[in-house]
């Protein structure tokens, strides 16, 4: 044996153990480090040795991020620490500070100055401090900033206070008040913690009690705890607290916990999060499906709205849902998502096969991808929420993979007329009209509670839209970009006897690409003003009820013109007055993309049912009009407003039109032959597009961005029908 | 009386034949779905295209820019007289596997009772689409009936 070989054997095998004992239980290299961002997700803390989850709070989803954190303990009280982003927390096995980084491997922090022997369960972070809590042993704070030099700095524990009377298992920073908020497991009471003195203020009962072991907040100062036994996550809206707020409004403030999503239970929790980040992260594809109803029902985040975890196997319908970011309220809301612009019209596996009539039964056909749960909320009654009694209609029914029927009753006492309705498809049953869901879909539908033998026609379809655009330059023939003024448009006839009782207009406001301040509205020929029952006609502004179609100061004016022999409805009196524009005009120039945010919806009830014979054919007459006493042209002497109106080719103006103004410009009207609005060459300055369109950018001509209008235009319809499709555009002339 | 829109809309009997053929192509006659309605690309580089000015560009003086017309649905059926029943048209929807049609409820046109079995309307159609699905649901969770009906002399007539 060479003894040189067994000594440097000996100092080999020392060194390589050295090296080893310095890496694996002190060495950073070892580590991942502190995460790159502020995560929306929130993590989640179970078991000895500590398991990290990490759980999206929208839908109570939750996974396995790490189970193996390289140290047999538990650690608890865990909090995100933003300003080096990383969690920090107490290991309840070995009474020592720890952290983790993006890897959620424990590192031991050195720690002096807490009680021997004394384990701390509750703890959060705030302004690069530790908070530790236990009751009857009292609040510590530990500086976190040493460590910003040195990873093994020496940290010290500071008494707040020995006052510590309130049964917690956790506390959460509120990004704004920079107060801690925790709720007593056995009272349910909602405490604020003064983080400088411990003092504390009791807010009022949430109505839950249990072990909430998780507690975190939002950015918006929503506050959510998730209870150990059921996995039960609640929310409690704290967000218009801020460090001003009053102790009297903080005493105040309604704090009644609501059911918020079904997380994991556990017998063994402790929650962090990032307190300044959203829930919903828009950085990444959304994978979280909300509903579209109006925001009385509760469809957005903030309103606790329905939302479901797409899981890519449970849906309704024929394809996956596409993710949104919130739940945007609004006809077809869904389609047009600003931070989604690639969002879809998915609300397509739910059809109502049969009329709702009072008394009645009904029957919805459902498409389910697989099996799984329905069901089912109508507003009866139509005050705009789902909460009354029989409102669940579809409670909880098993579906199988494909298409199924369900049939419902609709109660005698629904109320007649256009309500919406809710529909929850999921692997979990039990689910609410409002809450997160794990799986599945939520599709929000419009209905007509009818009465008996009410038949319907739908204009171009019961959901589906034609395209008004409108040059609003008349006489003046300009740029031709038909995107002054652009209308998604639709009608619905109700019928009995074959004589329709009511018309319903619909339209959502897509572009506004001209100068001038327009209004809109549809000129019924051949039925009288007479006619039109105006105590039941009905006006919604973005579903709100309007008494006016425009007011200005103390001026108003009617949604029903009085004055006029064919019945004229006005949807708005200036259509600048419901939007805001991040640019000059509104969704017209390139770059200047933001969410559509106005529609309308008429309802014209009338008080002789019309015979068909009578009825002009949708669309009517739908114009735009000059808004009174605002500037609109060179070519006209003074405002203009009210009495000059711009219609579709051939379209004869309502009484309230100037007709002095025919002949002017380019325009080449001639009533004695029923000629309006053409030019010398005959086009018109308003057209119908009988699909949703994508309009030409700002002074972009129709030609430049759809050549094959001409060819339709030339060959007088019978060529290049499809001209306004979108495969037959040039994309670069196009708005988007 | 027709009204003046109406005997605008009575147009353009000379139907596109190109248009029949692209349907028959797309296989069940389904128009397209609002979905698929935004998934065509738009073309990206301008075509060869004769930048016509707009001033040049002449239409004839009767023109009204849409080519529409009025379609009559009616449905005479010996088997629902007496039951309670209901139909829909449809403009889009597709074949499924099993040969059954699965409508888009966003594009029906008509909705309403059978009543003894006899359902007449009127609706504007799209002069591009020839082909309406029809189906007819009773109240009793059976699935419904359904045909695919073409446009003849701007009628759809269930057979």
């Amino acid at each position: 044996m060479n003894p040189f070989n067994t000594i440097f054997s000996n100092h080999f095998s020392k060194a390589i153990l050295s090296l080893i004992f310095i890496l694996g239980l002190n060495g950073p290299l070892a580590l991942a480090g502190p995460f790159t961002h502020c995560p929306s997700k929130a993590f989640l803390f179970q078991g000895n040795p500590v398991s990290s989850y990490g759980i999206n709070l929208v839908t109570g989803n939750y996974a396995l991020i790490e189970d193996n954190p390289g140290i047999s303990a538990n650690i608890n009280g865990l909090g995100f620490n933003q300003q080096d982003r990383y969690l920090y927390g107490f290991n309840t096995t070995h009474f020592q500070l720890a952290r983790m980084g993006s890897d959620f491997k424990v590192e031991t922090l050195n720690l002096s100055g807490l009680p021997q022997n004394t384990t701390f369960f509750v703890g959060d972070v705030a302004n690069h401090y530790y908070y530790l809590y236990r009751r009857n042993v009292g609040l510590y704070k530990v500086d976190l900033s040493p460590l910003d030099q040195d990873a093994n700095a020496p940290l010290n524990a500071i008494l707040i206070t020995t006052s510590a009377t309130i049964r917690l298992t956790d506390f959460a920073f509120h990004p704004k008040d920079n107060k801690l908020y925790g709720v007593d497991n056995s009272t349910g009471e909602l405490y604020q913690i003064d983080p400088q003195s411990g003092t504390h203020i009791t807010m009022g009962a949430t109505g839950e009690t249990g072990t909430f072991g998780a507690m975190y907040f939002d950015v918006n100062g929503y506050f959510y705890m998730s209870r150990n036994q059921d996995g039960q996550i609640y929310r409690i809206d704290l967000s218009t607290i801020s460090s001003a707020t009053p102790l009297t409004q903080l005493e105040a403030l309604d704090v009644t916990a609501v059911k918020f999503a079904d997380g994991p239970s556990s017998n063994q929790n402790d929650g962090a999060r990032c307190a300044s980040a959203p829930l919903i992260d828009e950085d990444t594809p959304s994978i979280i499906d909300f509903g579209d109803a109006p925001s009385s029902y509760g469809t957005s985040l903030a309103d606790n709205g329905a939302r479901h975890l797409i899981d890519g196997t449970t849906y309704l319908g024929l394809s996956a849902p596409d993710g949104d970011y919130d739940g945007y309220s609004g006809a077809d809301s869904d389609d047009s998502s600003l931070s989604n612009s690639q969002s879809f019209d998915d609300e397509e596996g739910i059809n109502f096969v049969t009329a709702f009539e009072a008394g009645l039964d009904s029957i919805v056909s459902v498409y389910a991808s697989r099996s799984g749960i329905l069901s089912a909320w109508f507003d009866w009654n139509r005050d705009g929420d789902f909460d009354d009694l029989n409102e669940q209609a579809i409670v909880d029914v098993q579906l199988e993979a494909g298409l199924n029927a369900v049939s419902l009753r609709v109660p005698k006492e629904a109320i007649v007329g256009s309500s919406w309705s809710r529909f929850r498809f999921s692997q979990q049953s039990g689910l609410a009209h409002f809450g997160g869901s794990s799986s599945g879909e939520v599709e929000d539908h419009a209905i007509n509670i009818s009465a008996t033998d009410l038949s319907y026609r739908y204009y171009p379809g019961e959901n589906s839209w034609v395209t008004l655009a409108y040059e609003d330059k008349w006489p003046e023939s300009e740029d031709y970009d038909m995107n002054d003024v652009v209308m998604r448009y639709r009608t619905i006839e109700v019928l009995r006897d074959n004589k329709v009782v009511r018309i319903d207009i619909k339209g959502e406001l897509q572009a506004l690409g001209g100068y001038h301040h327009s209004g809109f509205a549809v000129q019924l020929v051949n039925i009288a003003t007479s006619n039109v029952n105006t105590q039941t006609v009905r006006l919604l502004h973005n579903n709100v009820k309007q008494l006016y179609s425009g007011t200005n100061g103390a001026d108003t004016w009617d949604i029903v013109e009085s004055d006029q022999p064919n019945a004229v409805v006005v949807a708005s009196q200036d259509l600048w007055k419901h939007v805001t524009s991040v640019c000059i005009h509104y969704r017209s120039e390139p770059g200047c993309t933001q969410a559509q945010s106005f529609n309308f919806e008429l309802s014209v009830p009338f008080i002789t049912p019309v015979e068909l014979s009578d009825m002009p054919a949708p669309p009517y007459d739908p114009f735009i009009f000059g808004t009174e006493n605002l500037y609109h042209g060179e070519i006209f002497n003074g405002h203009p407003g009210r009495s000059l109106e711009i219609h579709l080719a051939d379209h004869a103006p309502t009484a309230k039109f100037n007709s002095a103004f025919f002949g002017m410009g380019d325009d080449t009207s001639d009533p004695t032959i029923n000629r309006y609005f053409r030019t010398s060459n005959n086009l018109p300055w308003a057209l119908e597009i009988t699909d949703q369109w994508h309009w030409p950018s700002e002074r972009k001509p129709l030609l430049q961005a759809y050549p094959n209008f001409q060819q339709f235009v030339e060959s007088q319809g019978t060529q290049s029908n499809n001209w306004f499709e979108l495969n037959q555009a040039v994309s670069q002339h196009l708005f988007e | 009386m027709q009204s003046p829109n109406q005997r605008k809309m009575t147009t353009l009997t000379i139907f596109s034949f190109v248009v029949l053929v692209s349907l028959y192509g797309c296989g069940g006659g389904s128009g397209e779905s609002d979905k698929s309605a935004v998934t065509p690309e738009a073309i990206d580089k301008p075509v060869e295209v004769t930048q016509l000015a707009i001033n040049d560009l002449v239409a004839a003086p009767d023109f009204n820019f849409t080519s529409k017309s009025n379609i009559i649905v009616k449905l005479n059926v010996e088997q629902y007289q007496g039951r309670r029943s209901y139909i829909n048209v449809y403009r889009h929807y597709q074949m499924m596997s099993d040969g059954s049609y699965y409508p888009d409820g966003a594009s029906r046109v008509v909705s309403g009772p059978l009543v003894d079995g006899h359902f007449t309307q009127t609706f504007t159609g799209f002069n591009k689409q020839q082909q309406y699905l029809v189906e007819i649901w009773t109240y009793d969770n059976l699935p419904p009936q359904q045909q695919e009906i073409t446009v003849t002399n701007d009628q759809l007539v269930w057979y």
